[in-house]
């Protein structure tokens, strides 16, 4: 198996350093390596949160977690050796290299698409109404209604709502 | 009985198949008598429907462990709630529990058509009695709930453990008729594309079942969140599991419709693309329908494997296909009326909305497949859990917190700078003050501090909504202020009720980043007569009492709760066996005030020692405040408030005041 790459070592850091920014009860090393990790007994949630105290993968992995922090390993070092005891399943998220980066920029591309499709659309709208005369006077700043137009206006608009 | 049960099985398909031909051949000749009879055969379809559950019901409570599922999902010793619940608590009961739902809910729907819409509703009959005969056949030919065992056992294997909660009883039924209920407004849409009746007229519909089925979707999401907390025992409500992700996703794209359809009422467009979000939102129920029995993502909420994958992605690409062609058919006839006016509108606020919802939805439905892609791909399996879904969901959340608060109050069509520096000012001003005082009392992480200060800037501007069409009446009508408070939700039920809807989901914002973001959790090993302490409170350990019946192993711990040296509250985490399958559980038990959730798991106890697994989720319950006042917002929003007298009155008041040619 594969050591983690340098984008790997970037994502994994950048996943801690999330964690322990989000919270002060979070700031362990140990629980971010805790929450980097996928528990491998089925529960589906990572090594932190598995709810099975008595956890066949989960409990021995944090107490190697601690003695490990506690005997000078770095985090990426005991993910590193996770990944090549169990594969990339092992990491509770997706790493930044290769075909994974996908995984993380993928929404963003899509909502970027969404987003430019989205001002195309205002421009184009824009432009048709800005060559009718309704618009141009449309344009102008409203004046301001009195307090019996505002009703009036408040009651049409309650009645188109209803 | 089992011979019934299967009768009606197949007369229902044979009817569903009848009914969508009938109606189809009558809608496209315009022949009245096929699209009645179209119509009777769904009705005949609902009644075999029933037939074929109440034997299913009957078999479950009276034990009939001559019926494989019987005999796989309950037990002598199982309690009659749990054993009607046992029947969606396996893949056939469950697959026959969505057509009950399926068949009934059309009923409604033909009642109230009953003379109305008569163009569209042999193409919505056909569309819902497709759907129906898809999962009829699945019941019919591949698997088939009244399938019996060669031999009668004597007991049975009894229901999944962490089913037997009464959260069991309401959070599947929810979800299922969120699912489901999307059906009808998706039968409309399909049958306003066959007709060529492009008008807002199956909007209008359909906008009740809209709003039904996304209650049911929320409510069915907000209760499952609630059975993780209560019964998965890991101190959290939700975990993005693919089967989680399924019921969220269509959640986002119906939001997204019940938003932008506002725009198609007023200025006839986006047309087009309100087709493609019911489209999209059904496709996700039968997404979400397949992912929990393709076997395809492993997750906790699984049914066993079945070999149904197929069929689902078959069914899936046959309703794609057919909308989407549709679609195309129909697009020039889709073409919008008007344009928009200006960047700076309501409308536009809303199109950033959609956008948002539907990038969520996206960014979810994404990380819940690309561990399916990645193996494709790469031969490589990788997991895609919750931290890349925080994170990437996270911005697009606060996102939409925002535009929530700017929507109610930016003008429709037009505004100027000027007029949105007017309208904002006072909001912005409070919605800074709601980070200075967050920051003030401690909170020092961006994320909770931004989501705070936007609830601020919201529930300003909710507020100020409501003041201000409080006022507008006082000075219109000459009521009280409180009267024409009141008076706001009945006159226009759908825009008051989406504000208190908003309320909801700000309180559920606040309650999910401050659960997440400061929760405590420490891990104690005590002796009887020992305490510890988490937070400010203080928990003395009592010792372990045996519970124990023939269903189940039960050791229950007390534990007497005190803060400030008073006792508060006496908490008893329960480790439990149960003995039919034999699975361990473990039942925890909390303290919830609206300022932190106390929350115990015993975790093993050896002897008369303990190991105790505590947390402190700050604000966890105005997560569920929040939904409680979502349901609320809803009900405003949906339940006929006016009286039919009433609302042709304020009709033909409009259509008397509306000037002439307009």
């Amino acid at each position: 198996m594969k050591a983690l790459g340098v984008g790997q070592y970037a994502a994994l850091l950048g996943l801690a350093l999330v964690l322990a920014t989000a919270s002060p009860a979070a700031a362990s090393t140990r629980k971010a390596a805790e929450e980097s990790l996928t528990c491998q007994c089925g529960c589906g949630l990572t090594v932190h949160t598995c709810n099975h105290l008595q956890c066949s993968f989960a409990v021995p992995v944090r107490e190697d977690i601690a003695k490990s922090l506690s005997a000078g390993q770095t985090t990426e070092e005991i993910l590193d050796r996770y990944v090549q005891e169990y594969g990339e399943k092992v990491l509770s998220a997706p790493t930044t290299s290769g075909f994974n980066i996908l995984a993380w920029w993928g929404p963003y591309i899509a909502l970027g698409f969404g987003c430019a499709a989205l001002l195309l659309a205002f421009r184009r709208w824009r432009h048709i109404a800005g060559d009718t005369p309704l618009a141009a006077s449309t344009a102008a700043e409203p004046k301001s209604l009195n307090s019996q137009d505002r009703d009036r206006l408040e009651r049409e608009l309650e009645d188109l709502d209803a | 009985m089992i011979a019934i049960g299967n009768l009606a099985l197949f007369l229902a398909l044979l009817a569903s198949i009848y009914s969508v031909v009938a109606s189809v051949y009558g809608g496209l000749r315009r022949r009245r008598d096929f699209a009645a009879s179209g119509e009777h055969a769904a009705w005949a379809c609902w009644g075999a429907v029933l037939v074929a559950t109440a034997v299913m019901v009957h078999a479950l409570v009276t034990h009939d462990f001559s019926i494989k599922y019987v005999a796989s999902y309950s037990s002598t010793t199982l309690p009659l709630r749990f054993r009607v619940a046992a029947l969606w608590g396996g893949m056939e009961g469950s697959l026959l529990f969505w057509v009950v739902i399926l068949t009934s809910m059309f009923a409604v729907a033909l009642w109230q058509n009953r003379e109305r819409n008569r163009e569209l509703m042999p193409f919505v009959t056909a569309t819902v009695m497709t759907t129906t005969a898809f999962f009829l056949a699945l019941l019919a030919f591949i698997t088939p709930p009244f399938a019996q065992l060669a031999y009668i056992p004597a007991e049975g294997t009894d229901l999944n453990p962490l089913l037997q909660n009464y959260w069991m009883q309401i959070h599947p039924p929810t979800l299922y008729m969120g699912y489901v209920s999307w059906t009808i407004p998706f039968g409309f849409a399909i049958a306003a594309l066959a007709t060529g009746r492009l008008d807002d007229l199956w909007i209008r519909t359909t906008r009740r079942w809209v709003l039904a089925a996304w209650f049911f979707l929320a409510c069915g999401n907000l209760l499952g969140a609630r059975w993780a907390y209560e019964v998965l025992g890991w101190g959290g409500y939700w975990a993005w599991d693919p089967v989680e992700n399924a019921a969220f996703m269509p959640l986002m794209t119906g939001t997204a419709y019940l938003h932008s359809v506002m725009i198609q009422e007023r200025k006839d467009m986006l047309k087009v693309w309100n087709m493609s979000l019911i489209i999209l939102t059904f496709c996700l129920t039968i997404f979400g329908t397949f992912l929990t029995r393709s076997g395809v993502i492993s997750s906790v909420h699984s049914f066993t494997e079945s070999g149904l994958g197929p069929f689902f992605l078959s069914f899936l690409a046959v309703v794609i296909v057919i909308s989407v062609g549709l679609l195309i058919y129909r697009l020039k006839d889709l073409r919008p009326r008007h344009q928009l006016d200006s960047v700076l509108s309501r409308e536009s606020a809303f199109l950033f909305n959609n956008l948002l919802l539907v990038g969520i939805a996206f960014a979810t439905f994404w990380g819940t497949i690309f561990p399916v892609l990645s193996e494709w791909v790469r031969g490589v399996k990788i997991t895609v859990g919750p931290p890349f879904f925080n994170q990437v969901n996270a911005p697009l959340g606060i996102g939409l917190l925002l535009l929530m608060g700017i929507g109610p109050i930016i003008a429709w069509r037009r505004s100027t700078v000027a007029n949105l520096a007017r309208t904002f000012l006072w909001p912005t001003v409070i919605g800074v003050a709601g980070g200075v005082v967050a920051f003030a009392v401690g909170v020092r992480s961006l994320s909770p501090m931004l989501v705070i200060s936007m609830s601020a800037f919201v529930i300003y501007t909710i507020v100020w909504e409501f003041h201000r069409g409080a006022t507008a009446r006082r000075s219109m009508v000459g009521e009280s202020y409180g009267t024409a408070l009141m008076a706001l939700f009945t006159k226009n039920q759908r825009r008051y009720g989406g504000y208190v809807i908003h309320l909801g989901v700000v309180f559920m914002f606040i309650g999910v980043t401050m659960s997440s973001v400061y929760r405590v959790e420490e891990m104690y090993t005590v002796s009887p007569g020992e305490s510890f302490s988490i937070g400010d409170y203080d928990l003395a350990y009592q010792g372990v009492r045996d519970l124990s019946d023939d269903h189940v192993a039960r050791l229950a711990a007390t534990l007497v709760v005190s803060q400030n040296g008073e006792q508060i509250a006496v908490l008893e985490p329960e480790k439990r066996f149960y003995k039919r399958p034999e699975q361990p559980a473990t039942e925890v038990a909390f303290r919830s005030t609206l300022k932190d959730d106390l929350y115990v798991i015993l975790g093993s106890a050896e002897g008369e020692v303990a190991t105790f697994q505590a947390y402190i989720n700050p604000l966890v319950a105005w997560l569920w405040l929040g939904g409680i006042v979502l349901m609320i917002g809803t009900g405003i929003a949906i339940v006929p408030l006016r009286t039919v007298r009433q609302r042709e009155k304020a009709r033909e008041s409009a259509s008397a005041r509306r000037p002439q040619g307009a």
